[in-house]
C-alpha cells in the first residue's frame, strides 16, 4: 500500500472515529452543564461553571457505589458459573459418550435463539414461588441460564479443534476425568474462555428488564437499574442525569481498556477454529 | 480409555447443573406460557377462562399490530446484513491492511460502544435526537442542512430507520471485531496467488476475502437476524413501539401487551408464537447461507 | 365498574364545592388540627417492631409530591418508633409495570400506590388489594369530598383511598405571552393562533408527554366536553351507549383534535416525550404551554427551578369551542391516584393504622395543600400562604358547574386503554384521518 493511501485511509478512520465516539464526547460534556444550559444553540459548550455537584448527585443519590457493588458481584458470580457449566456441558458434548448427547446439545443451543422476554413473566412467578426473587441469586442464576447456551457453543466448537491426544496420555498417566477437565482442557481452551468471560460480562453488566421486574429490595439493585431509578427521582434535572450515565458508564469502559488485547485474541482464536 | 469417558458420574454431574437451570429458565416457563395462551386471563391469579385457540387466530388473522412488529423484525435484519455487515466488512479489511499501531487504536475505538449499558445508549439517544436541546439537530444547522431538522425518533416515517442507525451505532464494534479475526484466520498465500493471477483491489477482496471469510459471514447473518427478532431494550426505552407502531417490536409488543392492556393469556400467546418465529429464522438462515455442510 | 348518571355526578360536586367553599372562607385561622390526640401508641415501648412495605410512584422525594408522602412518612414514624417503613419508589411507568409483576407473584406488600379505574380494577380481580369500609372513613378525621370513591369502587365495593383531585389544565408562562405579545386564548381557535404566533418566533407553543399517549385522549375528552356541553358523552361512547364514529360531537372533536395536528400546537418532539421531558421543556421556559393536571401545582414553589419562571406559571382553564354547548367551567375532573392496602400484607394491623394515618385529613391532604403539591381529595384549609399557582388552581376547581368523574381512557377494561392509546398514538403520529381515529376508537370500545 502506498503511502498517500495509508494517509487518505488513516484521516478516514480518524474522521469515523470521531462520529463513533461523538455521542459520548456530547454526553460527558453536558454532564457538566446545569440544565438551563442545555437549550443554548452551541453544539458543544465549555460550562461556564463545571457542575461538579451533577456528580455528586449522581454519586450520593445515585447510591453509585452500592450499585457498582452489586453489579460487580452478580457479574463476578455469574462469569465464574457460566465458565465452568459451559466448559463441562461442552466436554461433555464434545468427549464423552452418552446416549442422549445430541438431543440435549440441541436443546442447550436453542437457548441461543429463544428470546428471554418471551420467558420473562412466568420466570418471574417460577422463581417467586422458590423464594429466589430480591436475592442475589434471583438475577445470577437466570444470568447464568441465559449465558450458558452462548458459552456451550463457543466453547464445543473450540474443544472439536483441540486433538484427543493430551488427554489420551494423561488417561494413560491415571489422571482421572475431572483432573483432566479442569488442569488440562480448561487452560488448553482459555481463548474461547475469555471470548465467554467478555460475553457474559458486557451481558450481565448491562441487563435491565431482568433486574427491574426480579429485584425490589433497592440493596440489591444493579447500575443500569440506577440510571433508570435517578432520571425519575431527577427528571427536571438533564445535567445529574447525564452525570450518572458517564459514571455508570466508566467501568465497562475501564475494564473494556484493560482486557481488550485479550478479547480480540480470544474471538480471533475463537472465530479461526470454530 | 473408554471408561473414563463414559463415566456416567460425571456425564451426571457435567450435564445436570445446566440443564436444571436450563430447564428452570428456558423449559419450564414455556410450558407455563404453553398453557396460558390458551386462556382468557387478566393475569396469573385472576379468573382465567379456557379459549382455545381463540388468542392464536386472533394474533394470526385480526392482529395487524401483531404482522407489524414482524414486519418491523425483518425489516430491521434486513437493515443489518446489507448495511452493517458490508461496512464491519469492509472496515475489518481496511483496518487489516491498515496495520501498526493505529488499527489497534481504532479497533479499540470502533468498540466501544459496544461495552456502552443499553439504558444509557438509549437515554443518551434519545437526548443527541432531541429537536430542542440535542446536538444533532444542532449539528445539521451548523452544517447549513437546517432543512432536514426533524424529530427522528418521534415522526413514524423516519423512526425506524432512526432505531437503525442508533442500533447500528451500538453493535458495530461486534461485526468488525468478528470480521477481522475472521480475516486474521486467512493466510496471506491466497492473496499472494490470486494477484499473481492479475486480481487486485476491490476484485481480490471480492474473489478472495468474502468466500475465505463465508462461515464467519453466515454465522452473523444467523446473529443479525435473531438480533433483529428479539430487539426490546433500545426499543422500549427510546420509542416503546411508537410512535403509531412504527417502531413495535414482537418483545415489546409482548411486553406492553402483558404489563399495560393485562392480556395475559394473549401476551402469552405472542410468546409462543415469537419463539416459533425466532425457531423458524434461524433454521431459515441457516438453510439459505449455507451451501457446505459445516456445522454451527 | 360503578356507574353514575350526569345527574348525580354534578349533584355531588355541587356539594362538594360548597364545603369547599365553606371552609376556604374559614381562612386560616382554623389551625387545631388532631394530631395531638390521636397518636395513642406513640410511646408505647413494648409494641413490636414492624417493617412495612410502602410502594409509590413518587422517586422525587424533594419536592412535590414525592416530599409531601416522605413527610408523613417520617411523621408516623416519629410517632411509632416500633415501625419502620421500607420505601420503594419507581417513576410513572416502570411503576405500572412493576406493580402487575407484583400482582401477579402476590408480593406482600403493605400499601401501594393505585391508579383508579381500569388500573385498579384489574388489581380487585386479582384480588390484590384489600376492601375497604368507607364508614370507617366519614367524619372529620378524614374529611374525603362526597363522590371522591368513584374510581375506587367496584361493584359497589370500595377498595382504595383517593389522594388527589385531579383535573386537566393548561399550565402557561405568563411572561412569554407578554414579550411576545401573544393573547392569553379563551378559545380553541385562539389557542390555534397563538401557537401560530408561537410558532413564527420559534418557540414552541404547548408541551405534552406525547410518549406516555394518555394526555391526548384527555385532551380529545376536554374538546368533547367543549364541544358537547355533555360530559358523560365520551363516557357513554366507552360503555358502548353512544357511538365514536356517528355522534356529530365526536367528528367535530376529532376534527379540532386534527387541526391542533396541523398547527402544530405541540413541541416538535412530542411523540418520544415522557412526562419528565415534557415537564422539563415547559419550566426552563422552552415551551409558552404545559398541558397537565393539577397535580402539578408544586412547580411555583419547586426550589430547583429558576425564580423567573416560578413568578410566572399561572393557570387557563381549556378554553371553549366556536359554537359548542360547553362552557369553560365543565371541568375534566376525576379522581385518578390514591392507596390501597394489599390483601397479601404480613402484618395487615399495623399496615391498616399506617395507612389510616396516611390517609387523615391533617396528614396526606394538610402535607400536600400546604407544600403546594397538589389538591387534595378532601376537604382543605386555605392557610393563607399558598403560592399564586395554587389559588389559581382552586379557582378553577371551585368554579367549575360540571365535572367528568373519570378520564374516558380509564372507564374501560385495560385493554381499551391500551388500543385507544394506540389509536391516539396513530393519530399524532401523522397516519391516521379523524374519521379513522373515531373508527379505531369505536372498534377498542367493541372490542373490549
Amino acid at each position: 500500500m502506498t503511502k498517500s493511501t495509508k494517509t487518505i485511509l488513516w484521516v478516514f478512520f480518524l474522521f469515523v472515529a470521531l462520529v463513533q465516539l461523538f455521542p459520548l464526547i456530547w454526553l460527558a460534556d453536558f454532564s457538566f452543564l446545569s440544565s438551563n444550559e442545555f437549550y443554548s444553540s452551541s453544539i458543544l459548550k465549555w460550562p461556564s461553571a463545571p457542575q461538579w455537584q451533577n456528580y455528586i448527585n449522581a454519586w450520593v443519590d445515585g447510591k453509585f457505589l452500592r450499585y457498582f457493588i452489586n453489579s460487580a458481584f452478580i457479574t463476578t458470580v455469574t462469569i465464574l458459573l457460566t465458565v465452568v457449566l459451559s466448559l463441562t456441558l461442552g466436554y461433555a458434548f464434545t468427549r464423552m459418550e452418552w446416549k442422549f448427547r445430541s438431543v440435549f446439545f440441541t436443546i442447550i443451543l436453542l437457548g441461543i435463539m429463544i428470546p428471554i422476554h418471551a420467558t420473562l413473566l412466568p420466570n418471574f412467578a417460577i422463581f417467586k414461588a422458590l423464594g429466589l426473587t430480591d436475592s442475589y441469586l434471583g438475577l445470577i442464576l437466570p444470568y447464568t441460564a441465559v449465558s450458558v447456551p452462548m458459552g456451550t457453543f463457543i466453547l464445543t466448537g473450540f474443544l472439536r479443534s483441540i486433538p484427543k491426544a493430551l488427554e489420551e496420555s494423561a488417561i494413560v498417566d491415571g489422571a482421572n476425568i475431572y483432573r483432566i477437565v479442569f488442569q488440562i482442557i480448561a487452560p488448553l481452551t482459555a481463548p474461547a474462555l475469555v471470548t465467554v468471560v467478555v460475553t457474559t460480562f458486557l451481558n450481565c453488566w448491562n441487563e435491565f428488564i431482568m433486574a427491574s421486574t426480579f429485584l425490589s429490595k433497592d440493596a440489591l439493585k444493579t447500575l443500569p437499574f440506577s440510571v433508570m431509578n435517578f432520571a425519575g427521582q431527577y427528571s427536571s434535572d438533564y445535567g445529574s442525569q447525564f452525570a450518572v450515565m458517564v459514571l455508570t458508564s466508566i467501568p465497562a469502559i475501564v475494564i473494556y481498556a484493560i482486557f481488550n488485547e485479550q478479547i480480540t485474541k480470544g474471538v480471533t482464536a475463537g472465530a479461526v477454529k470454530g | 480409555m473408554q471408561k473414563v469417558f463414559n463415566n456416567k458420574m460425571a456425564i451426571f454431574l457435567f450435564v445436570f447443573p445446566g440443564i436444571l437451570l436450563f430447564s428452570l429458565t428456558f423449559l419450564v416457563p414455556i410450558v407455563l406460557s404453553g398453557y396460558y395462551s390458551f386462556r382468557d386471563t387478566l393475569a396469573p391469579g385472576t379468573p382465567s377462562a379456557f379459549i382455545g385457540f381463540a388468542n392464536y387466530t386472533e394474533l394470526l388473522f385480526h392482529d395487524s399490530r401483531f404482522w407489524l412488529a414482524l414486519r418491523n423484525a425483518v425489516l430491521l435484519g434486513l437493515g443489518f446484513i446489507f448495511i452493517q455487515h458490508p461496512i464491519a466488512i469492509f472496515f475489518a479489511i481496511m483496518l487489516d491492511r491498515l496495520g501498526g499501531k493505529a488499527e489497534k487504536w481504532f479497533r479499540t475505538i470502533f468498540f466501544i460502544p459496544c461495552v456502552i449499558s443499553v439504558v444509557v445508549i438509549s437515554k443518551m439517544w434519545l437526548s443527541l435526537l432531541d429537536p430542542t436541546f440535542g446536538a444533532f439537530n444542532k449539528l445539521l444547522d451548523t452544517l447549513g442542512l437546517g432543512f432536514l431538522k426533524h424529530a427522528w425518533l418521534g415522526d413514524s416515517s423516519t423512526a425506524l430507520v432512526t432505531m437503525l442507525f442508533i442500533l447500528i451505532w451500538a453493535g458495530f464494534g461486534w461485526g468488525l471485531l468478528f470480521y477481522y479475526a475472521g480475516l486474521k484466520g486467512i493466510p496471506d498465500e491466497m492473496y499472494e496467488a490470486a494477484s499473481l493471477d492479475g486480481a487486485s483491489g476491490f476484485k481480490l477482496h471480492l474473489r478472495i476475502t468474502v468466500p475465505l471469510l463465508s462461515p464467519v459471514i453466515t454465522v452473523q447473518i444467523t446473529l443479525a437476524m435473531i438480533t433483529a427478532l428479539k430487539q426490546m431494550e433500545t426499543v422500549f426505552l427510546t420509542t416503546n413501539g411508537g410512535p403509531g407502531d412504527s417502531t413495535q417490536f414482537l418483545a415489546v409488543y409482548l411486553y406492553n401487551k402483558a404489563f399495560s392492556a393485562s392480556q395475559y393469556g394473549y401476551a402469552n400467546a405472542i410468546s409462543i408464537l415469537f419463539i416459533v418465529v425466532c425457531l423458524l429464522a434461524t433454521y431459515l438462515s441457516n438453510k439459505l447461507t449455507r451451501s457446505d455442510a459445516t456445522e454451527f | 365498574m360503578v356507574m353514575n348518571t350526569k345527574s348525580t355526578r354534578n349533584l355531588l360536586l355541587i356539594t362538594a364545592l360548597a364545603a369547599v367553599s365553606v371552609l376556604s372562607a374559614c381562612g386560616g385561622n382554623d389551625q387545631n388540627d388532631s394530631a395531638g390526640s390521636t397518636n395513642g401508641n406513640a410511646a408505647d415501648p413494648a409494641a413490636e417492631q414492624v417493617t412495612l412495605r410502602v410502594f409509590s410512584n413518587l422517586p422525587d422525594r424533594k419536592s412535590g409530591q414525592g416530599l409531601a408522602e416522605q413527610m408523613v412518612i417520617d411523621n408516623y414514624t416519629k410517632e411509632n418508633p416500633n415501625v419502620k417503613i421500607e420505601l420503594e419508589t419507581l417513576a410513572e411507568e416502570p411503576f405500572k409495570n412493576k406493580l402487575k409483576a407484583y400482582m401477579a407473584s402476590n408480593e406482600a406488600l403493605d400499601i401501594t400506590m393505585v391508579h383508579g379505574g381500569a388500573e385498579l380494577n384489574t388489581l380487585v380481580q386479582a384480588g390484590y388489594v384489600k376492601e375497604l369500609d368507607p364508614a370507617g372513613y366519614e367524619g372529620e378525621t378524614y374529611n374525603f369530598l362526597p363522590g371522591v370513591y368513584k374510581s375506587f369502587t367496584f361493584n359497589d365495593k370500595l377498595y382504595g383511598l383517593p389522594r388527589n383531585s385531579d383535573y386537566e389544565v393548561i399550565y402557561y408562562n405568563q411572561k412569554m405571552f407578554a414579550d411576545n405579545g401573544v393573547n392569553v386564548p379563551t378559545t380553541y381557535a385562539e389557542l390555534l393562533d397563538a401557537a401560530k404566533q408561537f410558532r413564527d418566533k420559534g418557540i414552541e407553543p404547548m408541551s405534552v408527554n406525547g410518549k406516555d399517549l394518555w394526555s391526548f385522549a384527555a385532551f380529545f375528552q376536554d374538546l368533547v366536553i367543549r364541544v358537547s356541553g355533555d360530559q358523560s358523552l365520551m363516557l357513554d361512547a366507552v360503555e358502548q351507549k353512544k357511538n365514536f364514529t356517528t355522534d356529530e360531537s365526536f367528528i367535530t372533536a376529532a376534527k379540532l383534535l386534527g387541526e391542533a395536528r396541523d398547527a402544530k400546537l405541540f413541541q416538535e418532539s412530542f411523540m418520544t416525550a415522557d412526562y419528565g421531558a415534557s415537564q422539563n421543556l415547559f419550566t426552563q421556559g422552552k415551551a409558552a404551554m404545559w398541558y397537565m393536571g393539577s397535580w402539578e401545582a408544586g412547580m411555583a414553589t419547586n426550589e430547583s427551578l429558576s425564580e423567573d419562571f416560578r413568578n410566572n406559571v399561572a393557570v387557563l382553564k381549556f378554553p371553549v369551542v366556536d359554537g359548542g354547548k360547553g362552557k369553560d367551567t365543565d371541568l375534566l375532573a376525576w379522581n385518578g391516584g390514591g392507596y390501597s392496602l394489599v390483601s397479601s400484607s404480613k402484618h395487615p394491623e399495623e399496615a391498616k393504622k399506617f395507612f389510616d394515618y396516611l390517609m387523615r385529613a391533617d396528614q396526606w391532604a394538610k402535607t400536600v395543600w400546604d407544600t403546594g403539591a397538589a389538591v387534595p381529595a378532601q376537604k382543605y384549609e386555605l392557610t393563607g400562604t399558598e403560592s399564586g399557582l395554587q389559588k389559581q388552581l382552586t379557582d378553577v376547581l371551585t368554579g367549575a358547574t360540571t365535572t367528568a368523574g373519570s378520564l374516558g381512557l380509564d372507564y374501560g377494561t385495560p385493554k381499551f386503554k391500551d388500543d385507544g392509546q394506540n389509536a391516539f398514538g396513530k393519530f399524532f403520529a401523522g397516519g391516521s384521518t379523524p374519521e379513522e381515529l373515531l373508527a379505531d376508537l369505536q372498534k377498542a370500545a367493541e372490542s373490549q
